[in-house]
């Protein structure tokens, strides 16, 4: 048994005063049609980039972050990153589509649009004119001084629009020795009234959808494009047992690819990795 | 009388017993219990993720790290990072130690501020070179500097070729304060009749250094050397803070790489076994420097 709580954790966040100094026009925060593409969202960045600041921000942190913040650009290039029941990524992660989106994603940080090494609230301190932020982040940009705006995240060149959702969430194990008194537990625990106190005091949407009765600024503004997203865009991360080696080994992988390695050479050493990890622990 | 010596002996064996054992106990439970531990789950297949398939697999393991390029890899930068960082900060930390070894006023000051480094944490440390290191010269400090003088910018964590050493510098420049109060010490307890004589006989100060202040400090330097040593090795905060062990895995050491494998894959009695290789390349180099600097 499961509940979870969902968090999209990726849109265009942007400093409007950037884009005005620059002549771009607001990206849309209510017609998913009129969000940035890819090739807009990287044509813009270069425009934004200057002296002072670089035109985008799509580093979260070199960790787990990476696969989930960037997993939708590949899923947007027809990429997946396992198979179907987990098993396998040689062929999906190493994909040519998925050494494309390598390819576009080091774009950003060869040309210097983006930092390999985003300092702290980078976005928050105008270092970057946009960011793929995430819910958690409107609460810092409401007390901020900054004329900040939402949009949707990037959607691929022929309009395909993913975003990416997970979180925290709780579970009981099979081995439990007392599930229904666990299942009370978190029956309370994650019941309407506790998860919306919970997710309003962490700004980060729900996925029991009777909490948003309970919750405010939801309806309207950035949260409620996140909404949006989540029940429309939004999909999980790649399910696998091997979840830990496929995503430690894809940070390694995109890291060296933007210091200057082979993507498909890298993607490859993913492939194998995983098939290593799967095979030894978990394979039938 | 001899009986009452031999009870007095005893007396004093079973208060020493008493007052060492709890410190003793809590030696056995947090060194030797767990390396005894490491030993034995490395003779295991064990991945966290499955507590329910945790199997004996002999050597196996061990074959498998002796096959493993990451695992080479990660000793050739914890052995890079060694060979670089003990001579560099131990000469620093001497060089310091010298220099506030002084009875001039306001000299206090210095010593204060070439400590300072280590009241605070490494984390903290790393934190704020890496903003420090920042490629953007708005942002890394140094780079802004050399921006004056028309160098760079210059990548310092990002470019496989200065990350280490980029690494190197920050920790030697962290850790010479700790050794340069050892020296210090040591330092003091060379006579100052010796220098007085020395400078009577003619000696110039690089002779008073060489014929004088080196010989009186050979067991002080034996021993920053050996902890200096030994610490090198288990490098893991920098790396892990600065670079996450990238770029291409230059600054990935070898307790990275026992984190990696236990902590972010799960694969803990792998994770072991390389533990356990780690402990005995530790133990053999610490055990050859000390053969190799003993005086007769």
């Amino acid at each position: 048994m499961r509940w979870d709580r969902r968090s999209p954790r990726s849109l265009s966040i942007t400093i409007k005063d950037y884009l005005d100094e620059a002549g771009i026009p607001y990206p849309s925060d209510t017609d998913i049609h009129q969000a940035w593409t890819w090739d807009q969202f990287y044509e813009n960045a270069e425009k934004l980039t200057t002296k002072d600041h670089v035109g985008t921000n799509i580093i979260m942190d070199k960790g787990e972050g990476l696969i989930y913040a960037l997993e939708p650009f590949f899923l947007e290039a027809g990429a997946e990153f396992v198979n179907k029941d987990g098993s396998s990524a040689d062929g999906y992660v190493n994909s040519e589509a998925s050494v494309k989106t390598m390819e576009y994603l080091n774009r950003f940080i060869k040309n210097g649009y983006a930092n390999i090494d985003p300092v702290k609230d980078e976005f928050l301190n105008g270092k970057a004119a946009t960011l793929l932020g995430g819910s958690w982040n409107v609460q810092d940009l409401e007390k901020s001084n900054l004329n900040w705006g939402v949009s949707y995240y990037p959607v691929s060149n022929d309009g395909k629009a993913v975003s990416p959702t997970g979180d925290w969430s709780a579970a009981i194990t099979k081995d439990s020795k007392n599930p229904e008194a666990a299942k009370e537990v978190l029956k309370w625990f994650m019941n309407t009234e506790n998860i919306a106190s919970y997710a309003d005091t962490i700004s980060k949407p729900t996925s029991r959808t009777s909490a948003y009765e309970h919750m405010e600024g939801w309806k309207e503004g950035a949260r409620a494009l996140f909404l949006w997203q989540l029940q429309n865009t939004g999909v999980a991360r790649p399910r696998t047992p091997s979840y830990s080696v496929l995503s430690q080994g894809f940070s390694t992988a995109i890291l060296n690819v933007f210091s200057g390695t082979d993507p498909k050479k890298e993607l490859d050493t993913v492939a194998a990795d995983f098939k290593e990890d799967y095979d030894t622990y978990y394979k039938k | 009388m001899r009986a009452a010596a031999n009870c007095g002996r005893g007396g004093n064996s079973l208060s020493g017993v008493i007052l060492s054992a709890p410190a003793v106990f809590l030696l056995f439970l947090f060194l030797i219990v767990p390396i005894l531990g490491t030993i034995y789950f490395s003779f295991f297949t064990y991945q966290v993720m499955r507590p329910d398939n945790i199997l004996f697999n002999g050597f196996r393991n061990y074959q498998k790290l002796f096959r493993d390029r990451n695992f080479w890899a990660a000793l050739r930068n914890s052995v890079y990072f060694t060979l670089l960082v003990v001579p560099f900060q131990c000469a620093l930390a001497l060089g310091l130690a010298l220099l506030v070894h002084s009875r001039r006023r306001g000299v206090s000051i210095f010593r204060t501020m070439y400590f300072s480094p280590q009241l605070t944490s490494m984390v903290v440390i790393a934190i704020l070179w890496v903003i420090l290191y920042n490629s953007n010269a708005s942002t890394g400090l140094i780079n802004a500097l050399l921006q004056h003088f028309h160098i760079g910018p210059i990548d310092f964590l990002n470019d496989p070729k200065t990350a280490m050493n980029s690494i190197i510098f920050m920790s030697a420049w962290q850790g010479a304060g700790y050794q340069m109060m050892i020296f210090l010490a040591g330092l003091n307890g060379i006579p100052a009749e010796q220098y007085e004589a020395a400078s009577a006989d003619g000696a110039n100060r690089l002779e008073q250094f060489w014929y004088i202040t080196l010989p009186g400090l050979k067991n002080t330097i034996k021993y920053v050397f050996m902890i200096t040593l030994i610490q090198a090795m288990k490098l893991f905060t920098q790396p892990y803070i600065m670079t996450k062990g990238g770029p291409q895995n230059r600054t990935k050491t070898l307790v990275y790489f026992i984190y990696e494998q236990g902590f972010q894959k799960g694969n803990f009695g792998y994770a072991c076994s390389v533990a356990a290789i780690f402990f005995l390349i530790v133990v053999t180099m610490s055990l050859l420097v000390k053969k190799l600097t003993r005086t007769n």
